[in-house]
């Protein structure tokens, strides 16, 4: 009976709606099939709509060749920046990041040069790594017409600063004063000698060996240049002579070169630390008494140390670059980075958004910029950097 | 005929019936260790240009520099021989006896005590630096117990210094030690030191003369697995020695990732190699067939 039924089923009216229905089902999922998934429509138009009043999308171009590209490699310092500037990003262009850390920059220029093709889009550089990295040609140039918020928000003198003639290569994201840090618990910040140069390549006495210099040819031997009166990126004898003896003196009272002695600096062990200032607001909340640190900028001027974004050739997506950089660019985000960090910027509009105790680590005395010097060439190539090379040998003997 | 030498030359000159065992390794040696090593070899005669890009420009030149007058690389060769053989001296010191006590008195337990020394080895080089870095610091465990118990006024200064750095190699490198030792003296035939004891030697004698020539092999393996990772490292005396004495590990660091200059960091590579090599074959022929087994 029932396969009677069944028989009578196919044979009938049935047979022939179930026809029509199925027709009506295939034809627009072979359609489908045929041309591919719908276009999302509108997402340039949703992120256009959801950038902040005052700040600018990047254009439709960039926007889709960064959102077909998928993902967005990084190469950068670890665990500095706040995260949530890398989750906003992902969210707001959908790109997964695909992020690396150098341990330092030598090691991360090293990975470029023996690999011009080392696959990122991003990369953090330093003026010095940024030389190298031009020379070798490995850098596609910044399309400004892709960045406005940069455009708009960068302090100008930034946009023609030594590093990078033309503003051609990079974007400035953070300077860094290459200073000295006390532990108030153990120097008395009142010392005459503070906050010049004086105080850390004389006061052996006062810190009895509880110092720690940065383990950076560069950057050592620049101060004690600069705490003589010269140029730190000097190349004369004469000069770097002195600067030899000055730290050769001081090779006693140095417990280690370290560039980031995080763990001896929370352990009080370390009473004076040359090196980016900064970064020593951060471990100083870490002190349970409070911050015992004082930030010394001295008068005779110091390394600055801008820390500038890149777009290396080996990377598949230059784009997403760019809307990162224009993304970082919008004031509550570079706000969030600087609050985070308390580095130094150039940025024009945040001004009202840097926290009081960030201001205060951020902020070096009026007009002390001009008197820090940004390392060249003279320092890291050819005979600056054969001088310097045998006095940091010198030291380490 | 002519095929027949041709098979004869494949079969008994070459060996080929071995290819199938020795055939993979020999390839992976020849590509990633004696090509590398030729390439760096080859490098250490070329110069560099302002920007550190390689020239092909043939020289020794980087060999002089190394020996010039008051060569700070040359002093730092010495300077690590000398870290090297403090720290082979020291694993031995303490590796032979705990490996005999092992042998001797381990009883049921010897395979919980050999676990004991070799479980440090199991977990990463650096942590095992850190560890020590929190047992030796101001304030650290030693430092605070001592202060705590009122042996010492103020704490003693040993992170950070060169002994620091030899204490760092030793803790790093003694399971290194006890374990060849350990093999050697397991391996020694008991009814030869109860013959000695029946010929009346004492425990002095029966020591010098059946145990200690018995178990040169396994002193020479240590000294091989021991001496020569702690002549050229170079994390320990960062990490531990605070950066402030360099040994040639360090230079070559130095040389080949801040300045980068190829062509005098593979000069000093060539060199540093040239020596490990010459210690090995002195270990070698000190200690015979017995101390590659060791290491085995």
């Amino acid at each position: 009976m029932f396969i009677r039924q069944e028989k009578h089923f196919l044979k009938g009216k049935w047979a022939i709606c179930t026809l029509i229905v199925g027709i009506l089902i295939l034809f627009p999922a072979l359609t489908i099939i045929a041309e591919g998934p719908p276009e999302e429509e509108g997402i340039y138009e949703k992120y256009v709509a959801s950038v902040p009043q005052g700040c600018k999308p990047v254009p439709r171009e960039c926007f889709e060749q960064a959102v077909a590209g998928k993902t967005f490699a990084m190469y950068d310092w670890a665990a500095w920046w706040p995260e949530e500037l890398y989750e906003g990003f992902s969210k707001t262009f959908g790109i997964e990041i695909v992020r690396d850390n150098y341990p330092d920059l030598d090691t991360a220029l090293a990975k470029f040069r023996l690999n011009p093709k080392t696959p990122y889009d991003y990369f953090l550089a330093n003026p010095k790594s940024l030389w190298y990295l031009k020379e070798d040609e490995i850098l596609h140039e910044v399309n400004h017409d892709w960045i406005p918020n940069a455009n708009r928000y960068m302090a100008e003198d930034i946009k023609n600063a030594s590093w990078d003639p033309g503003y051609r290569y990079t974007v400035l994201t953070t300077l860094g004063f290459d200073a000295y840090v006390i532990n108030t618990n153990f120097i008395d910040k009142n010392d005459s000698r503070i906050p010049s140069w004086e105080f850390l390549f004389e006061g052996g006495e006062a810190y009895q060996g509880k110092l720690v210099m940065r383990n950076e040819m560069n950057r050592v031997i620049g101060n004690a240049l600069k705490y003589l009166g010269y140029s730190l990126n000097s190349t004369s004898e004469k000069e770097l002579a002195e600067a030899k003896k000055v730290l050769l003196r001081l090779k006693p009272y140095i417990m280690a070169f370290d560039s980031w002695p995080k763990r001896a600096v929370l352990a009080q062990e370390v009473w004076v630390v040359e090196g980016i200032v900064h970064d020593y607001l951060y471990l100083g909340g870490l002190i349970p008494e409070g911050n015992p640190f004082f930030a010394a900028y001295p008068p005779e001027g110091c390394l600055l140390s801008p820390m500038l974004i890149t777009i290396p050739k080996g990377g598949g997506n230059p784009a997403a670059t760019h809307c990162f950089i224009n993304y970082l660019y919008r004031p509550e985000n570079f706000a969030k980075l600087i609050n985070t960090t308390a580095y130094g910027h150039g940025h024009t509009a945040i001004d009202d958004l840097i926290t009081e105790d960030v201001e205060k680590w951020m902020t070096p005395p009026e007009g002390y910029r001009k008197k820090c010097e940004v390392l060249n060439t003279d320092s890291f190539t050819g005979k600056g950097e054969k001088l310097r090379a045998d006095i940091w040998q010198e030291l380490k003997k | 005929m002519a095929n027949g030498r041709v098979r004869k030359f494949l079969t008994k000159k070459l060996n080929l019936s071995a290819f199938p065992v020795v055939g993979p390794i020999s390839i992976w040696i020849l590509l990633f260790v004696l090509m590398p090593l030729a390439v760096i070899f080859i490098i250490s005669f070329l110069g560099r240009d302002i920007k550190g890009s390689i020239v092909p420009s043939f020289s020794l030149d980087n060999y002089r520099l190394l020996f010039s007058e008051g060569s700070e690389y040359a002093k730092s060769i010495l300077r690590s021989i000398l870290f090297a053989f403090a720290t082979n001296a020291a694993c031995l010191i303490i590796g032979y006896p705990m490996a005999y006590w092992i042998v001797k008195y381990g009883g049921k337990i010897k395979p919980f005590l050999l676990l004991l020394v070799i479980v440090p080895s199991w977990s990463c080089y650096v942590v095992r630096i850190y560890a020590l870095k929190q047992l030796i610091g101001y304030p650290g465990i030693i430092n605070n117990f001592l202060l705590n118990i009122g042996l010492v006024s103020s704490p003693i200064e040993i992170l950070y210094t060169p002994h620091a750095v030899i204490l760092g190699l030793i803790y790093i490198w003694l399971p290194f030690m006890v374990l060849p030792i350990y093999a050697s003296l397991e391996g020694i035939d008991p009814s030869l030191l109860e013959a000695s004891v029946d010929l009346g030697a004492t425990p002095a004698e029966r020591f010098l003369t059946i145990t200690l020539p018995l178990s040169k092999g396994g002193i020479f393996g240590g000294t091989i697995l021991t001496f020569i990772p702690a002549f050229g490292d170079w994390i320990v005396p960062l990490l531990l020695g605070g950066n402030k004495v360099w040994m040639a590990g360090t230079y070559i660091a130095h040389y080949f990732i801040v300045m980068g200059d190829l062509p005098l960091g593979s000069s000093m590579t060539v060199f540093l190699t040239t020596a490990i090599v010459l210690m090995i074959y002195i270990c070698i022929k000190l200690g015979g067939e017995q101390a590659i087994e060791r290491i085995l």
